[in-house]
């Protein structure tokens, strides 16, 4: 059990960071249109 | 709904380690939780691949510069969908079936698939002349898409293949609490492909506005 906690934390902290730099890019290009 | 998608996709990869049970019959049963990522990205790359197709038709009947780009862009995922699909299929073949690549009928077809696609970038980049190079390939993506349905769809299941090809459709294919963690990745797949096409499509149209005033 506690190394599928291990095995899971790598795909979930590649997820956060992907999904905060999409969530500051969404944000410049707003910027940016407006 | 982007928070939504974070948070979905943070549950989905918690499904697919906590939720989901070790896949039974499989010689690695933990680590055929990577189908949860696997068939999803595919998925994805299919629908990034007919959603090119369709901008291309679009251009050629309009010729608005905005629908070549997003013909590319979504050609664009649809590749990235697809190398992840093989990343991950390729990891998954290891574990399971022994060797990282065997030529497997499914294997032969995403690689001939990105090969008819890498072409596509290739002639982007060769053509000179925008209206030329968005004429030329609208023509050459439609092509391509001909063959796609053939390679994703046809082949694998006409030659005998490792891969499993009802088991997403059958009932009695899958537990339910794979079919749940399933279907939601691919959900959120979907919206993620989804954000980062409109990002996209978003910057070129900036970029274009740009050029024209």
């Amino acid at each position: 059990m506690s190394e599928l906690v291990a095995f899971m934390i790598a795909p979930l902290v590649c997820w956060i960071a992907l999904f905060i730099y999409l969530w500051w890019l969404h944000a410049r290009v707003s910027r940016l249109l407006r | 709904m982007r928070l939504a998608l974070g948070i979905w996709m943070s549950l989905v990869i918690a499904g697919a380690f906590l939720y989901a049970p070790p896949a039974q019959g499989f010689r690695s049963p933990e680590a055929a939780r990577i189908v949860f990522f696997h068939v999803p990205t595919a998925m994805v790359a299919v629908i990034a691949f007919v959603v090119s197709v369709i901008y291309a038709v679009k251009f050629l009947a309009g010729r608005a510069a905005m629908d070549d780009a997003k013909s590319a862009t979504s050609a664009g995922l649809g590749f990235l969908f697809a190398g992840l699909a093989t990343a991950t299929g390729s990891i998954f073949a290891y574990t399971q079936w022994g060797m990282a690549w065997n030529w497997d009928p499914r294997e032969i077809s995403i690689f001939v698939l990105l090969l008819i696609y890498a072409a596509y970038f290739a002639l982007r980049s060769a053509v000179e002349g925008d209206e030329r190079r968005a004429a030329l390939s609208a023509t050459y993506n439609i092509v391509a898409f001909i063959a796609m349905p053939f390679l994703v769809f046809v082949m694998p299941r006409v030659m005998e293949s490792l891969h499993p090809s009802e088991t997403l459709v059958s009932r009695a294919g899958l537990s339910i609490q794979y079919r749940i963690v399933l279907y939601s990745a691919a959900v959120g797949f979907v919206g993620l492909y989804v954000w980062i096409f409109r990002l996209q499509t978003a910057i070129v149209e900036y970029a274009l506005n740009r050029r024209q005033n």
